[in-house]
């Protein structure tokens, strides 16, 4: 018999026990859902993943001192610390490294006119803007020479707000009293007051707005400053800071250009370190895909659980489905006599129990991708980021999935209602 | 066109062997009417289920145009069912869900004919059995007479050379019992060669040759 004729008579039993039909798939329905939600997921972190690295760049390492959160006592010795210096050591040793970004933070008072506040600053050097660079500027970045001469400049950075806030932003309170500040005032050239000392900023980083800032969608990375000034000048400056001595940084951005050297140079810059300070040991380096696993770590936990139920459903859609056939060829048993005796081979039989039970898992499938993709839209509008990433090819895995449940769980089934003696199933009343 | 030498059935439970056919020796020929005669539990059916490929002999041979129905495989047995072979019984067994036209073409579908086709030949099928008013009616629609006409009609649909009737008119009243009868004579007149298992004695009469069995034995054939 051809396919579609066994697809039609198929649907005929599918439409006659409706019941029946619809309690088999309805937990084929919920694993689809389920499988819809975490593949979603996944796409989505693989996504954010994989942005992250092309915009914190593909062979980023992360170096700072194993102790650097804990508060460094009055004996300081440089020979246990990251330096200014050390950074300057593994550019000119490895000058084809893409980037080598030293970075180190303080809590300074921040005044201009009536405004003031409390804020962490980072000093940087010229090559923080090789990554991360999502910004539009206005004025100029840090430069070479006001590293060389520790220049009381600086650089603010502006957020870049919602272009349409959505509707959770509205029980978020916080305002930050900065980005108010630098909101309503033209500051580009304007001197203002770091620690008492007077500083003029050179320029203002505007972010995207929030809905197109990758930083912000990939939700994952540290901190990061509202100002920044020269390394240089930041390390003579007076303010609060986990490292007191003037010649200790925070640690080092480093980019080796691509993934497959990152090992090669952490073991290569931990030798310059140690021949340096005949130690490496303090040495905390990090490869951002560490980093963000580590991030995303408490995601995976939550989608693993969700996959864990969604197979569970799945299994109990094929056993649901099973059950019924087995069902349904004991009711059944009459009919696949008389089919025999018009001429139906064994393999029709089973075709016939087999792509019913496909329809099942297909129809299942169906509805549990209808009410997932709904599911997954109506997360998105109430702004969970996670949730933007669907896309129409997990539906056709899922429908596959479910398909393939109804497949399978009709393997015995079939073959029990293909091995009947026919002259015995068409006695049986 | 049919061959059977020494055929032997039996049936074998836990504790005993029912011997249902005990050496049965039959020929038909092409465009014959054969009536196989006998009460209940005679063996006639088994008979007809070992000439129709539905069931296997435990020893003999059975011939169908001379081929030898036990070097056949279960598909090739399938095939021969489909192709050479139309089954009528006593109660109908057609499909209740599908209706009258659904049922009709069911072999000629398994066989793989287009479902255009398979429609337009099962029409004037119903139209010679003057059935076409019910192709849309479902089983419970029909009477006993109309039903077994769909049954025959199914029969028919892949043109097969032997047309075996198992109890056609036993659940009909006499009047329908003579119009289904009336059909396998006619068909017989055509060329189709008829087998026919009955237990009234009337209805064989109607046939060229009758065997009577007893006890799984052909008991006297004329």
């Amino acid at each position: 018999m051809k396919l579609v004729e066994t697809a039609r008579s198929a649907m005929i039993e599918i439409k006659y026990h409706k019941m029946r039909s619809f309690l088999s798939f309805f937990s084929i329905t919920i694993g689809v859902i389920s499988i819809i939600y975490t593949l979603t997921l996944v796409y989505s972190m693989n996504y954010r993943m994989n942005k992250a690295i092309e915009i914190n760049g593909p062979g980023r390492i992360n170096i700072e001192n194993k102790n650097r959160w804990e508060e460094q006592g009055s004996e300081y010795d440089e020979s246990k610390y990251l330096t200014y210096n050390d950074a300057l050591a593994i550019r000119k040793t490895f000058p084809e490294l893409y980037m080598v970004s030293p970075y180190f933070n303080k809590w300074v008072r921040f005044s201009d006119l009536g405004y003031d506040t409390y804020l962490g600053i980072e000093g940087i050097t010229p090559e923080w803007k090789k990554r991360g660079w999502i910004y539009k500027m206005k004025g100029r970045f840090i430069n070479k020479y006001d590293i060389d001469n520790k220049e009381k400049v600086c650089v603010i950075i502006k957020e870049g707000g919602w272009l349409k806030k959505p509707k959770w932003y509205k029980f978020y309170k916080y305002k930050d009293s900065f980005q108010e500040y630098v909101k309503h005032n033209e500051l580009v050239g304007k001197d203002i007051k770091i620690n008492n000392n007077l500083f003029k900023i050179v320029g203002v980083l505007e972010e995207p707005p929030q809905e197109q800032n990758p930083k912000s969608f990939i939700g994952v990375g540290s901190w990061e400053p509202n100002i920044l000034v020269p390394l240089t000048t930041l390390q003579n400056l007076k303010g609060y800071s986990y490292n007191q001595n003037t010649s200790a940084i925070d640690g080092i951005n480093v980019d080796t250009g691509n993934r497959e050297s990152i090992e090669k140079y952490k073991r290569l810059i931990s030798e310059v370190i140690k021949s340096r300070k005949n130690d490496a040991s303090f040495l905390n380096m990090r490869d951002y895909i560490e980093i963000l696993k580590d991030q995303m770590a408490d995601k995976q936990r939550d989608m693993m659980t969700v996959m864990i139920i969604g197979i569970i459903a799945i299994l109990a859609g094929g056993i649901g489905i099973m059950n019924v056939s087995l069902a349904a060829i004991y009711s059944r048993i009459k009919e696949i006599g008389i089919r025999r005796a018009i001429g139906a081979t064994r393999f029709d039989i089973m075709m016939q129990f087999i792509v019913e039970a496909i329809l099942l898992g297909f129809l299942g499938g169906i509805f549990g991708v209808i009410i997932g993709i709904g599911a997954v839209e109506y997360l998105k509008i109430k702004g969970d980021i996670n949730m933007m990433m669907f896309r129409w090819w997990m539906a056709l895995i899922a429908i596959v999935i479910a398909s393939l449940t109804g497949f399978i769980s009709s393997l015995y089934p079939a073959s029990v209602a293909a091995k009947l003696d026919p002259v015995e199933a068409l006695k049986y009343e | 066109m049919i061959r059977c030498e020494k055929i032997v059935k039996n049936y074998t439970s836990k504790s005993f062997v029912y011997q249902a056919l005990k050496g049965v020796d039959i020929e038909v020929m092409e465009n014959d009417f054969l009536a196989i005669l006998g009460p209940s539990g005679c063996g006639k059916s088994t008979l007809l289920n070992i000439m129709g490929f539905l069931d296997i002999p435990t020893s003999g041979q059975y011939y169908f145009k001379n081929v030898d129905a036990s070097k056949l495989n279960d598909k090739e047995r399938s095939y021969m069912r489909l192709k050479e072979v139309g089954f009528v019984f006593q109660s109908f067994n057609l499909l209740p869900r599908l209706s009258t036209v659904e049922n009709i073409i069911l072999p000629a579908l398994y066989l793989g004919t287009s479902r255009r086709d398979a429609v337009k030949k099962a029409d004037e099928f119903m139209d010679l059995f003057n059935m076409r008013s019910k192709s849309r009616n479902s089983m419970l629609e029909l009477s006993g007479g109309e039903k077994q006409r769909v049954a025959i009609i199914r029969a028919l649909i892949n043109s097969p050379s032997l047309l075996l009737a198992d109890e056609p008119t036993g659940n009909l009243d006499s009047s329908n019992a003579n119009d289904v009868i009336d059909i396998l004579l006619e068909l017989n007149k055509k060329g189709m060669t008829v087998v026919m298992v009955t237990h009234d004695i009337n209805m064989a009469k109607k046939a060229k040759r009758i065997i009577k069995i007893k006890d799984g034995v052909i008991d006297e054939a004329c």
